[in-house]
């Protein structure tokens, strides 16, 4: 974020963000609103995609047979979604934007880990990655879901890395 | 940023625990179903007429198979289905396969011995499956609910089914998961007797049951 003029350094708006950018800033800021909208997708399919999308979400992270009991797989499969929303909203509002990308590079860290285990034991399930659907990749869990989810880390690490000061020409970029 | 980065995903952790456990508690799994005796002893005393491979059964009632009300109505294949025979079943039955031993089997699993008793006495088979695998071949008269069918709900076509009924689910066999959660949803529907066909599509095609291809 930056502030619109002047050589304060300021947080700035989400508005006022979109007038100062260098560059590298437009290209972060499009990194960012991508982000964000991709992990507001998925997390809305795994929240609130119809009435039983979180079970339906469950299921899907069962099927991964990681060993965890039904109280933990609900936990972690009501926890994590909103995690995604919780810093896809801070992503888009340019609030605290290296630190919800920083977790976002977590969990896209954590799914590559589940889907390499996945295809190493030979499982035959479902991604999961946006609920039931998987719009960018074959229903079945594969190597697309690898490079789907490394293109995303990449786009996260390019806002984590990303120095604040290089990103708006007149003021720090919070 | 790490003290931003523990913020978020404890924000994260208070709202998900809040929505999981207090706004929309769910249960996952299942109260296994009641132990079923399929032994050929217990299926002596019934009056159930020979089976038909290949025809559409009709529900027959058992000493041990409570009865379905109506036949299902069932995505029957357009045209004529590639049906197995008697006779084309024995030819076709894979030696290969390895089916599941009875005793490894978890409790409301089936061998496919097991669920063909209960294919003969009229339950309805539900195919677990995702579509295209549906179309490309499934037990003859299967219906197909997937977990997404209830993604709003029950599913309409559920309403086709007695919920005193036993059912038989399957899915691809093996590591699939399918069938045990469409049994989940079912079990919180009110059907209580549904059951895994263990060894799934490829354990039936294997025995050579009867199988059709298409919705």
């Amino acid at each position: 974020m930056s502030s619109s003029s002047g050589a304060t350094p300021s947080a700035g708006t989400f508005i006022t963000r979109w007038s100062n950018l260098t560059p590298l800033g437009v290209v972060v800021t499009r990194c960012e609103v991508a982000l964000a909208a991709m992990f507001l997708y998925a997390a809305y399919q795994k929240l609130f995609n119809g009435d039983n999308a979180p079970k339906l979400f469950s299921s899907s992270v069962q099927a991964f047979k990681l060993g965890l009991g039904d109280l933990a797989t609900r936990l972690s499969t009501s926890v994590t979604p909103w995690v995604e929303v919780i810093s896809s909203v801070l992503l888009l509002l340019g609030v605290w934007s290296r630190a919800a990308a920083a977790v976002l590079s977590l969990l896209l860290i954590f799914f590559i880990l589940l889907i390499v285990q996945a295809l190493v034991r030979g499982l035959d399930v479902s991604c999961g990655c946006f609920g039931e659907l998987s719009p960018f990749c074959p229903e079945k869990v594969g190597v697309c879901n690898i490079i789907q989810n490394s293109i995303m880390l990449a786009v996260a690490g390019i806002v984590v890395l990303t120095p604040r000061s290089m990103l708006a020409r007149t003021a720090r970029v919070a | 940023m790490l003290i931003q980065v523990g913020i978020i995903i404890g924000l994260g952790f208070v709202i998900g625990v809040a929505d999981a456990f207090v706004l929309r508690p769910i249960t996952l799994g299942r109260d296994a179903p009641p132990a079923l005796d399929l032994t050929p002893n217990a299926q002596a005393g019934s009056d159930k007429p020979p089976a038909q491979p290949g025809n559409r059964r009709t529900p027959q009632t058992t000493a041990v198979v409570p009865p379905v009300e109506e036949p299902m109505k069932i995505a029957d294949p357009v045209g004529t289905p590639p049906v197995a025979t008697p006779a084309a079943a024995a030819s076709t039955a894979d030696a290969a396969f390895k089916f599941t031993p009875k005793d490894t089997l978890k409790a409301g699993h089936l061998t496919v011995d097991e669920a063909k008793v209960l294919y003969d006495n009229g339950s309805p088979f539900i195919d677990a499956r995702k579509l295209e695998v549906f179309v490309a071949g499934h037990v003859l008269n299967a219906m197909r609910l997937d977990m997404a069918s209830f993604r709003n709900g029950n599913p309409p076509e559920l309403g086709l089914i007695d919920r005193s009924a036993t059912v038989v689910v399957y899915c691809g066999g093996g590591q699939c998961d399918e069938s045990e959660h469409v049994a989940e949803f079912m079990d919180g529907s009110g059907y209580k007797k549904v059951y895994i066909m263990h060894d799934g599509y490829p354990g039936w095609v294997a025995a050579g049951h009867p199988t059709a291809m298409g919705e």
